[in-house]
């Protein structure tokens, strides 16, 4: 006997049973990617990496990095503020500019330095302790931008490894030494400067990253050594003012 | 009336074996066309295999249908299991010789030496997997002495190996095997059937998406496929007579062919 209602009835459950994992797997799938988003913000992925390129081409490295955590540590709310900042320093870095002119050649490096230190005190970790009270208006969001910069720090680095270990450009290899000194790892910042040194034998700040490497990893005598038969053969005042600082205690 | 109409296309799917209603598809035809190249051949026997539903019953009758004019042919459809129920139906149909007493296969084989024929009889035997192991290995050696040649119909099983069994291996000459239908090909199957009962309308509401599920559902077996259209055109009819509305007669709607499924056990829900 053909009972056509109970038929309808129990196509509409197999229909619906049919559609049950159909169904699972659309809205797990759409879970998933609201929660990939939700916790991977793909945003702040797509701040533009070309000006690290300029780094490597770059000689001045320590203006190259203010440039770099200008666009990586601020939030997106707060860049245009810091722009403004960076707007308003640049005469003051002319003026530096003038200063290094004027200075001896002896003390031209390390002034530089540090007057950028001073200059520019909202990009690294010291000089936001220092110039707190007046700059900093938001402490909370400055810890927070750190921690982006070294995260960011670290990719940046590796794609710079990545570029030196295609095109062996000693540049690249000098910046990435700079910068593990930076970061304290002084085993591979002299690594990178001993490559550095292969490459091209006649670049001062490699030979001096080499050699304050060297200090920081408890090689006092290589370090003044390797500075003494380096300056045999090349005249750089930078070099020679290490050599002193070493051997007279002053730099550890 | 389209009431009517839908009835007669649930009759064109009887499962009913009738060489009239055999339809001859691209492959099917090919084999056909094997099976009787084959019987002309001096060949002992022939096995026609395949699984349920694949047209094999249907093939013998046209066979026999076929050449039932030309030749002595006996088809049997259903197997005779008893031995001498058997060789007495044999020494009937072939020789027209009605045995009152027992018949065993050595009087048959007496029988059988007093007639000639121009060409060798030919017995079909459908579902012959029936037949017990000495039944055929009666048939083997009646075949052997050359006096009958035999078609034979078996259900290939996945269990064992047909071909294998020993007393096919050394005297099959010919084996042909049957399968099921592709998709293109039920269309064809479905629309050809409707056709030759003049369903011309019904054939038309058959497209490819159609198809496709009821092959899906079937998987192109024609036994499977007619219980389906079956309930099919009984659904059709129920909604014809009952809720017109409901009907599309432009398309056979997939909704009722899942519901005919369900309805024969081919869809569980």
């Amino acid at each position: 006997m053909l009972n056509v209602h109970d038929l309808e009835r129990r196509w509409l459950k197999y229909k619906i049973k049919t559609y049950i994992p159909i169904s699972l797997i659309s809205v797990s799938v759409l879970t998933g990617t609201i929660l990939l988003l939700m916790f991977f913000p793909f945003a702040a992925k797509e701040i533009p990496n070309s000006d690290l390129q300029k780094i490597a081409a770059i000689d001045n490295q320590e203006t190259v990095e203010v440039k770099e955590e200008i666009i990586i540590e601020v939030p997106q709310n707060t860049q245009k503020q810091v722009e403004k900042k960076t707007l308003i320093l640049k005469p003051s870095l002319h003026f530096m500019d003038n200063i290094e002119e004027s200075l001896s050649p002896y003390l031209d490096n390390e002034v530089l330095t540090n007057t950028q230190e001073v200059q520019s005190p909202i990009y690294t970790q010291d000089s936001v302790k220092s110039v707190k009270s007046e700059e900093v208006q938001e402490p909370i969001e400055k810890k927070r931008s750190l921690i982006i910069t070294k995260k960011k720090d670290e990719v940046d680095l590796k794609d710079v490894i990545r570029r030196f270990k295609k095109n062996k450009n000693p540049a690249l290899s000098l910046f990435v030494a700079k910068r593990y000194y930076e970061l304290g790892q002084y085993q591979k910042s002299y690594n990178y400067a001993l490559m550095t040194n292969e490459i091209n034998k006649d670049i001062d700040e490699s030979w001096i990253i080499f050699s304050k490497s060297l200090v920081k990893l408890g090689q006092h005598e290589l370090a003044t050594v390797t500075l003494k038969s380096y300056l045999k053969s090349n005249k750089s005042t930078q070099a020679e003012i290490l050599l002193k600082k070493i051997e007279s205690g002053n730099f550890r | 009336m389209k009431s009517s109409f839908y009835q007669s296309s649930k009759e064109v799917f009887l499962d009913v074996v009738d060489a009239k209603e055999y339809v001859q598809l691209d492959r099917v035809s090919t084999l056909y066309q094997s099976l009787k190249d084959s019987v002309k051949k001096p060949l002992k026997m022939i096995l026609l295999y395949g699984r349920p539903g694949t047209g094999k019953s249907m093939m013998l009758n046209k066979l026999y249908e076929d050449l039932k004019e030309q030749q002595k042919v006996v088809m049997y459809h259903t197997p005779l299991v008893d031995e001498t129920e058997f060789l007495k139906s044999l020494a009937r149909d072939i020789y027209g010789v009605r045995p009152f007493d027992e018949l065993n296969f050595t009087q048959f084989n007496e029988l059988s030496e007093h007639y000639e024929f121009e060409n060798t009889p030919l017995v079909l035997l459908d579902e012959a997997q029936l037949y017990s192991s000495s039944l055929m290995e009666k048939i083997r050696l009646i075949s052997d002495a050359r006096k009958i040649k035999f078609v034979i119909t078996l259900h290939k099983t996945d269990k064992e190996d047909i071909i294998a069994k020993e007393h096919f291996q050394t005297r099959i000459w010919e084996s042909l095997e049957l399968h099921n239908a592709s998709a293109a090909e039920l269309k064809i199957y479905i629309q050809k059937k409707l056709m030759k009962n003049n369903c011309f309308d019904v054939a038309n509401m058959f497209d490819n998406k159609n198809v496709k599920c009821i092959h899906k559902i079937t998987s192109g077996n024609y036994r499977d496929t007619n219980k389906l259209l079956d309930s099919l055109f009984s659904l059709y009819d129920w909604y014809e007579e009952n809720q017109p509305t409901k009907i599309n007669y432009s398309n056979i709607s997939i909704k009722y062919i899942e519901m005919a499924a369900i309805r024969t056990g081919f869809i569980n829900a």
